[in-house]
């Protein structure tokens, strides 16, 4: 495990029931990375995401960000020290505008309305939505309800960012543009990010390193090039991607 | 708010306070103490019932928790009511904190279960006992707060002394009102009444938010009851206890508009005369009739305007001003 | 008379009464498991049933428990109704699991209730004298209250009939299977609004049937409504939401609690130890003494 990790994550287990949902999984993510997590439905992703950003409390195993331990602390407690998520399924607050859905995460640190409102107008100009800030949760389409997502997250200052599927039902062109801004945002303000991506491109583009997860189980990890070639994965992700493709 | 709005607001509040000097019927004057008591008890439910989305069905218990403490230490202790409707408002705020402590982490219902079985239980005490805590508040019979007019009595010789007190409570029931719509807790609450998972993960302490709102909103009902009281002179657990009391004021919230800050005044201040004038005209001799159209009300208002009437109303407005 | 034998007396009253208890809560906890509705009017409806049965016996005089059938299956069509035209409009619009608007819709539905019996039927309580009324076995020195026996077993029939439905009849399991999930059933391709319907209007029959029950040997009066929706919330909590049986033994418990409670202290003392139970339950264990954990 790297020492300079911003977050390792050691040994995490997750058990619904009978069911092993995340087995005896590691991994780690150093500052300014942007880190891939792959692997069928039902690998245990979004299950690995909502432990790390404290939506479930972990069976066994430990969660370590910028040192501390972090594992089965509140969502709110983690937000508060630098951890944001969106989600799969989008959550926006539907009788609050976009502005004020951002404002919500921007009040985070800006504690006076009229400083949130400043911040979320500069998050909103960022991810392009400054034109739609006024039309209320409820109005919204997905592709600008995805953006509000990482916009709200954004707001909340973070030092690691968990994207959830944020192209999952965009298209093409749609998609394009949020994997530009991702990488602006990496870039530009050298944020740490893990993301979760079904399209393959995204991923390939976007990430330093990638883990592949199968079954609850990490299978492998490395550069995307080391990933793709890797026979595990083949056989077990890609493979069967590019199978049912043919 | 922009100084625009300031000063209208201010010019109606000046405006208002003038209303005992030319209105001297003291039946009219009866009406607008009314509209204004239960405009200020529906804000104070719309900050846990509206911003923060949480069903507080029975949150009418803290008005007859605001009267009878205020009355008995009144009464027993020679407290003056000014001290004891804070007193009031602390009891009402710590019993918010276990209500919701308890059932704020299970779903909605069951927080608007445990309001309700707390008003039953705390009425059915009432009217059962001739003495809460060794001091007599007669059971369910009428508790007559003794007449010692002056202002540290909050007993007034004219009705206008009472005009002003719930005009006073009123325009400071706004302004907590409009102060928490417009912070950081207001956006708070509004998000956790709409999705508190979402919340959470932006720093959000959904618990602890609600809580709040409780304790806020218990408070202020308190308070308000505990002026009911004194203005009535007198307290009986059927009327400040009772379940239609709390029905009322979530009514006038819900038809004015759950979550708007005038909604709920707007309401209060067209069904409050009119339940009045109702029960003027028939309710003397037909009991229950008015709380017959309450139902009735309720139940159109949830199914045709679940968001109220103020949000079309304001809508209208803005329309109005767009082509100004 | 000795203490024990006082004791005993108000253990039986309680199982007695409990059962029907059981009845009315069985209604409530149909609508709340599968349609996660809170219906707030469940009290007042039996209130609309007790008084429907004591007009029906005192101007036709026909047999509390016959009339039984007829109440049941009028309460039914009236919640069949209800949902079909009203309650289903108002889950369609909402998106959340446990609608709010229908809580309030039925608050209000009590309410007007309530207020409507208070309006035509004055509040004065009123009894019926039955055939049944004040007859009693006496068994060594205990008395078994014989309306109370017999509404007790024809609601213990109910309970079991009403078991077998859900266990074994395809709708029964439907519903069953829409109280654990409802995108199951959506996906299972079963008509979900019919089954709300048919969920809805046996929640309501059930309190037809025990507002029958109740005539012989308890009186009614137009706040009746409201004592009995708050044992019925307090007795689901207990018993774990949707489950029969669960429900079946959480109403024994509530009618024993209540009567020897008052044996011992006061009427008053006896609601506030069910409440006192009710608060336990919601710290301790929030998904009832015999529920399974929601997912």
């Amino acid at each position: 495990m790297a020492t300079d990790a911003l977050l390792s994550v050691d040994k995490v287990t997750k058990k619904f029931g009978g069911l092993t949902a995340v087995n005896q999984v590691s991994l780690y993510v150093r500052p300014g990375e942007v880190v891939g997590l792959i692997g069928a439905n039902g690998a245990g992703k979004t299950t690995l995401f909502n432990m790390i950003a404290g939506a479930y409390p972990v069976t066994s195993g430990k969660i370590l960000f910028e040192g501390k331990e972090i594992q089965n602390l509140p969502n709110h407690k983690l937000a508060r020290i630098g951890i944001a998520r969106t989600y799969q399924i989008v959550k926006p607050f539907s009788n609050l505008t976009m502005l004020e859905n951002t404002m919500v995460g921007a009040l985070q640190k800006h504690t006076k309305v009229k400083e949130a409102r400043r911040k979320a107008e500069e998050i909103l100009e960022l991810v392009e939505m400054s034109d739609r800030r006024d039309v209320r949760g409820e109005n919204l389409n997905l592709p600008e309800l995805k953006r509000m997502e990482v916009a709200r997250a954004l707001a909340t200052e973070p030092k690691l960012l968990l994207l959830d599927e944020v192209m999952a039902g965009l298209n093409p062109s749609d998609s394009e543009k949020v994997i530009r801004l991702i990488q602006r945002i990496n870039q530009e303000s050298g944020l740490t990010i893990i993301i979760i991506e079904h399209v393959m491109k995204a991923v390939m583009t976007l990430s330093d390193r990638i883990y592949v997860l199968n079954q609850g189980c990490l299978i492998a990890e490395g550069v995307p090039e080391e990933v793709t070639t890797h026979p595990e994965v083949i056989k077990s992700y890609l493979g069967e991607r590019r199978y049912a493709k043919n | 708010m922009n100084r625009k709005n300031i000063m209208i607001s201010a010019a109606v509040i000046v405006l208002s306070a003038f209303v005992p000097v030319f209105v001297h019927r003291s039946l009219v004057l009866q009406y607008l103490i009314n509209m204004m008591i239960f405009a200020y008890l529906a804000l104070a439910w719309n900050i846990i019932g509206g911003y923060a989305g949480q069903l507080a069905l029975g949150n009418g218990v803290y008005l007859g928790i605001g009267a009878y403490v205020a009355a008995v230490l009144y009464t027993y202790e020679g407290i003056s009511p000014w001290v004891g409707m804070i007193v009031a408002g602390m009891i009402a705020a710590i019993l918010a904190l276990l209500v919701g402590g308890i059932t704020f982490r299970l779903e909605g219902s069951y927080f608007a279960l445990a309001t309700v079985a707390m008003l039953h239980i705390i009425r059915i005490t009432f009217m059962s006992n001739e003495y809460i805590l060794g001091y007599r508040t007669k059971g369910a019979l009428s508790f007559n707060i003794k007449w010692n007019g002056g202002l540290m009595n909050m007993q007034f010789e004219e009705r206008s002394g009472y005009y002003w007190l719930f005009l006073g409570l009123l325009v400071v029931g706004i302004l907590i009102s409009a102060g928490i719509k417009n912070s950081k807790m207001g956006y708070y609450l509004q998000a956790i009444c709409t999705n508190p998972d979402a919340s959470g993960s932006l720093g959000v302490n959904v618990m602890g938010m609600k809580l709040i709102a409780n304790c806020i909103s218990a408070f202020m009902v308190a308070v308000g009851g505990s002026m009911y009281a004194f203005y009535l002179s007198v307290v009986d657990p059927s009327s400040v206890l009772g379940y239609d009391m709390s029905i009322k004021i979530l009514l006038f919230a819900i038809i004015g508009g759950r979550e708007t800050l005038l909604g709920p005044v707007f309401a209060a201040f067209i069904l409050a005369p009119l339940g009045n004038i109702l029960r003027g005209i028939v309710g003397a001799s037909v009991a229950g009739l008015a709380e017959v159209i309450y139902g009735l009300v309720l139940m159109a208002a949830i199914y045709f305007m679940p968001k109220g009437v103020w949000p079309s109303i304001a809508r209208f407005f803005r329309k109005d001003a767009r082509r100004q | 008379m000795s203490s024990f034998i006082m004791t005993l007396q108000a253990l039986i009253d309680g199982l007695l009464i409990g059962g029907v208890y059981a009845v009315i809560a069985i209604g409530l906890s149909l609508a709340f498991g599968v349609m996660r509705i809170v219906n707030w009017a469940h009290g007042e409806l039996l209130m609309l049933s007790i008084y429907t049965s004591y007009f029906i016996f005192t101007w036709f005089g026909i047999d509390p428990y016959l009339l039984m059938f007829l109440t049941a299956v009028l309460m039914a069509g009236f919640g069949y109704i209800l949902q079909r035209f009203v309650i289903s409009n108002m889950l369609a619009r909402e998106k959340e699991v446990e609608p709010i608007s229908v809580l309030l819709f039925t608050a209000g539905l009590g309410v007007f209730l309530s207020n409507l019996a208070l309006v035509i039927f004055k509040g004065n309580p009123r009894t019926a004298t039955t055939v049944y009324t004040g007859r009693s076995l006496h068994v060594g020195m205990l008395y078994v209250s014989v309306p109370k026996l017999i509404s007790f077993v024809i609601a213990m029939g109910c309970t079991v009939l009403l078991y077998y439905f859900l266990q074994k009849s395809e709708t029964g399991r439907a519903i069953r299977a829409a109280s654990q999930n409802r995108n199951v059933v959506t996906l299972m391709g079963v008509n979900i609004k019919r089954l709300y319907n048919i969920a809805f209007a046996i929640s309501v029959g059930m309190v037809g049937i025990a507002g029958a029950l109740l005539l012989p040997y308890s009186s009614v009066q137009p706040t009746s409504g409201t004592t009995y929706s708050f044992k019925s919330f307090v007795i689901i909590v207990l018993g774990g939401q949707g489950s029969v049986i669960g429900a079946l033994i959480s109403g024994l418990l509530v009618g024993i609690i209540e009567k020897v409670g008052t044996l011992y202290f006061s009427d008053t003392t006896a609601q506030i130890a069910v409440f006192a139970v009710f608060v336990l339950v919601l710290l301790l264990r929030p998904n009832g003494l015999f529920g399974r954990k929601q997912g």
